[in-house]
């Protein structure tokens, strides 16, 4: 276990150097136009400019500027000259609601997914299977921005069950909930959608694998098989996708959530910033995406070994 | 002696996108206690769906199963789900073809045979985890209980399958069915698992029911015979009866086509020709017959599966032939067979019939 | 015995056999191919079918935008009526009201949906809109499968170092969530275009995000494509092609390729479902098309604002991104299942 970890952890820091460089290059080297003037804002001033010009260092050659470039973002200096603000700090502030945001949804479409997809799998073929089958399509084909439009029309103006928009800190639980129920159903129907349908497969497969069988041959209680011996093995694959989409929810569609219910979380702010071409925060916020699907990919590899012994002999089943 | 297990006109068919598939067509047998029967067919010739069948493993809402299989005063086709999962693994245990699949990969081997006792029986976990070790170390496994904590990849085929047989017999049964134990081993490992069933038919007096195309696995353990072919049973008697004075045509192809050792080399390996006929549109009549060298007018229609007269006891054939003409045409080259197809275009010559 | 079954049951016979009058035998069925039982397993998933016809439908409807504008609505996808007075039923109605609420569904000819805040036929821009959506999207979907077919055959077959790379390469993309790189690159390119060799394109081009969206999914096909490739070239074909001395070329794409068609087909149903969604998400956050060109996601965002007064103005293009997409994939996942090959097994048991 102990190489298996020290090789996932060095393929990981391989790809975060990487990533870097790639968003490097598509800020400030693949676009044509002047950088400076790109990073500066369409309100830039030549007082602005010219500052970028020297924290990023754009006279001087290429590798400089991406060094210039990291400094200014780890370093916390990076500022957006559009908004007067340092990103960075912005960042930090909008942090606690994205985080609840996200993992309030992933916490509701691990659960609904893993329901509905057993169901499904165990009823396979059978009307249940297809009811659960078209909901599913229905959560994948529906944008979640278009889901929280007609989660706010029914529930907030015509049922007046929950609040359109913004963001009760955790001091209220009860409050802080109520503003996020809505944003969490929108973000977690396109995940349960997804779930449902790979757990179903997943249960559908292992249900026709032999092991199955040899555990029924054995007189074990169907409950017994079930749990034990077919939804430990399903689910494993459920683990692995679960680390990624978190990170993926909190690259895409939080952003998108956050504008729709005016949560002042990281992607409102990004798209405030996206609407202005206003690139620095942009530039970090991608940075910081990345670096966020590349650490949850490696905790879930690793946590797919723990859980599939097979994985660590080989590297694969 | 009763008999263990009796089987009487089991039927099993699915259906599929194609149709209707018979896949067990009215078979019958009985299994007594200490015997050993083999069921030796083909690919396709029901003899698995036969075993699954008797423990409820092929029941489904595409399957038919019609038929008895008595176990004591139990009727394993007609009982209840819940009163089957009392007589799996603890009266009746079976063990599979390929043990890699047939374990549970990412569970611990001495864990998934306490599993089953403890499923059975009131036990507490170090008891079971004792038992177990006992029982892999009775199959042969050295240093049983460190390798109780080992996953089914950490083992050889042969060790696997041991861990198999040890499982299926953690809670005593009273009768144990194999289907194809050995076809995933080499043959080494085959004889020594071979010697282990025999050894344990002796000290336990379990009951066998060993399914196999292999003869000379059953030469090597069976005590009866049932030969299937096409869904239905073709021949069944002693082992003796069926290597020595065997009535079916499909029997003869068989056991013509075994290599020989005490014989010199043929030309080209005697086969039965064509191939086993589509269990979804079977044949009408004798479903051998297509192939059969031997068919006649007769054979359009189906023939009953019966014995000889009263000396031939239990020795059943299902073919239309009186017993002088299948002892005649048996013999091809000296030794039983079928008759050797010419390669096409070959004039004939004679002696070209027989294997040399 | 003829292959439809009919005849008499004639068995072969041996040479030199004993001359035995015929034995009946049932009917055989005649072989099929994977195709041929792939299209008829199709054929009775009526799901799949309903559904494919609902996107075919949508897509007809757009593609007839141009025919509605000038003989049903009258006008065009810009068109602005502010100020304009409508008849309807005998009263006179503002198209645009003085506190800036446009009207909504007359269900008549013209402003059948009603009109936006510019006073334009919300029907119009709504079919305008989808062919902008729709052809991205398909163009987008070309762009994905033709990079990752190729990246994953090459990966796939060559192995050793090309693969390394390609490998690599895809998964440094594949770090960025989706919808983090479409958007960084949407914003980086929208304000200057690009020009990398032949690739010439300025900032307001609707190339760009066809591109975007393109690139941006290509990780999520190589893959698989060379997951399978990898399977496929150990295999005995493969293998004999090589022994007859067939170039490498010649083996990838008279070998390989068609053998990747089902998994090929089944994700350009699929992308195209991912990049309608992904197109009208960035044009919403004003990453993609933008305006006054119209597209679903344009149409989404402008209607957002005045959700609480004309609802219909994000609920119309919503309806139709909807259908399209459930259409698509649900037919996708029909045809999918139609392909695979292990479906057999599993209807018997």
């Amino acid at each position: 276990m102990g190489r298996f970890l020290l090789r996932r952890l060095a393929s990981a820091a391989v790809v975060l150097f990487t990533v870097s460089v790639l968003t490097f290059l598509i800020f400030e080297v693949i676009p044509n136009g002047n950088p400076a003037l790109r990073l500066a804002g369409r309100t830039a001033t030549p007082a602005n400019i010219a500052a970028v010009e020297k924290a990023y260092g754009f006279n001087k050659p290429v590798y400089v500027q991406y060094l210039k470039t990291m400094e200014e973002v780890f370093t916390g200096r990076i500022v957006s000259y559009a908004q007067n603000l340092n990103v960075v700090s912005q960042l930090r502030q909008d942090l606690p609601v994205t985080a609840s945001l996200v993992l309030g949804a992933a916490v509701v479409w691990l659960v609904l997914g893993i329901v509905l997809g057993l169901t499904a799998g165990l009823h396979a073929g059978g009307p249940i299977d297809k009811a659960i089958t078209v909901l599913n399509f229905l959560g994948i084909s529906a944008p979640s921005f278009v889901i929280g439009y007609v989660l706010i029309y029914l529930l907030s103006f015509k049922l007046h069950v929950f609040p359109s928009s913004g963001y009760v800190g955790l001091s209220d639980p009860l409050g802080w909930a109520d503003h996020l129920v809505m944003p969490w159903f929108s973000l977690a129907i396109l995940y349960t959608g997804i779930y449902s349908q790979v757990l179903r497969a997943s249960v559908v497969d292992t249900l026709s694998e032999d092991h199955v069988r040899t555990a029924k041959a054995k007189g074990l209680s169907r409950r017994r098989v079930l749990v034990h011996h077919v939804l430990r093995t399903s689910l494993i694959p459920i683990v692995s996708l679960s680390g990624l989409d978190i990170a993926a929810v909190l690259g895409g569609s939080a952003i998108i959530i956050e504008v729709v219910f005016n949560l002042p979380g990281i992607g409102n702010y990004a798209s405030q910033a996206i609407g202005a071409l206003d690139v620095p925060p942009v530039l970090v916020i991608t940075l910081f995406g990345a670096f966020a699907v590349v650490i949850f990919s490696t905790v879930a590899d690793i946590l797919y070994a723990a859980l599939d012994p097979r994985i660590r002999a080989t590297g694969s089943r | 002696m009763t008999a263990l297990l009796e089987v009487e006109h089991l039927r099993v068919s699915f259906r599929t996108e194609e149709g209707v598939l018979q896949a067990v067509d009215d078979v019958s047998f009985s299994l007594g206690r200490g015997e050993l029967l083999g069921i030796v067919g083909e690919s396709g010739s029901g003899k698995s769906v036969t075993a699954m069948t008797l423990l409820g493993l092929t029941r489904g809402p595409n399957a038919n199963i019609s038929g008895r299989a008595l176990l004591g005063d139990l009727d394993l086709v007609a009982a209840s789900e819940h009163r089957l999962e009392h007589v799996r693994g603890r009266r009746v245990a079976m063990v599979f073809q390929d043990p890699m699949t047939a374990l549970n990969p990412v569970q611990r081997v001495g864990d998934q045979i306490v599993e089953q006792v403890r499923a059975h029986e009131p036990v507490g976990r170090r008891e079971a985890m004792d038992r177990a070790v006992a029982l892999l170390d009775r199959v042969g496994i050295p240093r049983a209980r460190q390798r109780a904590r080992s996953y089914p990849h950490e083992f050889s085929g042969g060790m696997r399958q041991r861990v198999m047989i040890a499982m299926a017999l953690s809670c005593s049964p009273e009768i144990l069915i194999a289907d194809e134990p050995t076809t995933a081993l080499d043959v080494t490992t085959q004889a020594q698992i071979l010697a282990e069933i025999k050894t344990l038919r002796e000290q336990t007096g379990v009951g066998v029911l060993l399914i196999t195309h292999d003869l000379g696995v059953i030469a090597e353990v069976a005590d009866r015979v049932v030969v299937m072919y096409a869904g239905r049973v073709v021949e069944q008697g002693s082992v003796e009866e069926i290597f020595y004075d065997p009535r079916h045509p499909y029997t003869w192809g068989l056991l013509g086509s075994a290599p020989r050792l005490d014989k010199p080399r043929p030309e080209r390996l005697p086969t039965i020709p064509g191939s086993p006929p589509s269990l979804l549109h079977p044949p009408l009549g004798c479903r051998f017959a297509p192939r059969c060298a031997w068919r006649f007018e007769a054979c359009s229609s189906e023939p009953d599966l019966k014995s000889d007269g009263p000396e031939a006891g239990d020795h059943l054939g299902r073919c239309w032939l009186g017993l002088g003409t299948a002892r005649e045409r048996r013999v091809v080259g000296g030794t039983i067979g079928l008759p050797v197809r010419a390669p096409a275009g070959a004039s004939r010559r004679p002696g070209d019939e027989t294997a040399p | 015995m003829t292959l439809d079954g009919t005849g008499t049951g004639r068995v072969p016979t041996y040479e030199g056999g004993v001359g035995l009058p015929v034995v009946p035998v049932g009917p055989y069925t005649a072989g099929v191919g994977a195709y041929r039982l792939a299209l008829r397993r199709l054929r009775h998933n009526y799901t799949a079918l309903f559904f494919g016809s609902l996107f075919l439908l949508v897509v007809v409807l757009c593609l007839l935008a141009p025919v509605y504008a000038r003989y049903i609505a009258h006008t065009g996808p810009n068109d602005q009526h502010i100020t304009e007075v409508l008849n309807l039923n005998g009263k006179s109605v503002d198209v645009v009201s003085l506190t800036g609420v446009p009207i909504g569904p007359t269900w008549h000819s013209r402003f059948f949906l009603g009109a936006d805040a510019d006073g334009r036929d919300l029907a119009v821009r709504l079919l305008y809109g989808g062919r902008t959506s729709l052809a991205i999207g398909a163009m987008a979907t070309a762009v994905t499968i033709v990079l990752a077919t190729i990246l994953g055959l090459v990966a796939g077959y060559y192995r050793g170092w090309a693969d390394s790379l390609i490998s690599r390469a895809l998964d440094i993309v594949w770090a960025y969530p989706v919808y983090l790189l479409a958007i960084a690159l949407g914003v980086s390119l929208a304000t200057g275009g690009i020009s990398i060799g032949p690739i010439q394109l300025n900032g307001g081009s609707i190339f760009l995000p066809t591109l975007v969206i393109g690139i941006v999914y290509v990780p999520y096909v190589a893959r698989p494509v060379r997951g399978e490739v990898l399977a496929l070239r150990e295999r005995e074909f493969v293998e004999a092609a090589r022994a007859l001395g067939t170039s490498n070329l010649r083996i990838m794409v008279g070998e390989i390729l068609p053998n990747l068609t089902s998994t090929i087909v089944v994700f350009v149903a699929l992308q195209l479902a991912h990049s309608i969604i992904l197109e009208a998400a960035l044009s919403f956050l004003g990453a993609g098309v933008q305006p006054p060109a119209a597209s679903w996601g344009t149409l989404l965002s402008a209607g957002a604002p005045l959700f609480t007064v004309a609802p219909y103005l994000t609920l119309a293009p919503a309806t139709l991104l909807v259908a399209a997409c459930l259409g698509v994939n649900i037919f996708g996942d029909g045809l999918r299942e139609a392909l695979d090959p292990r479906a057999t097994v599993r209807a018997g048991r």
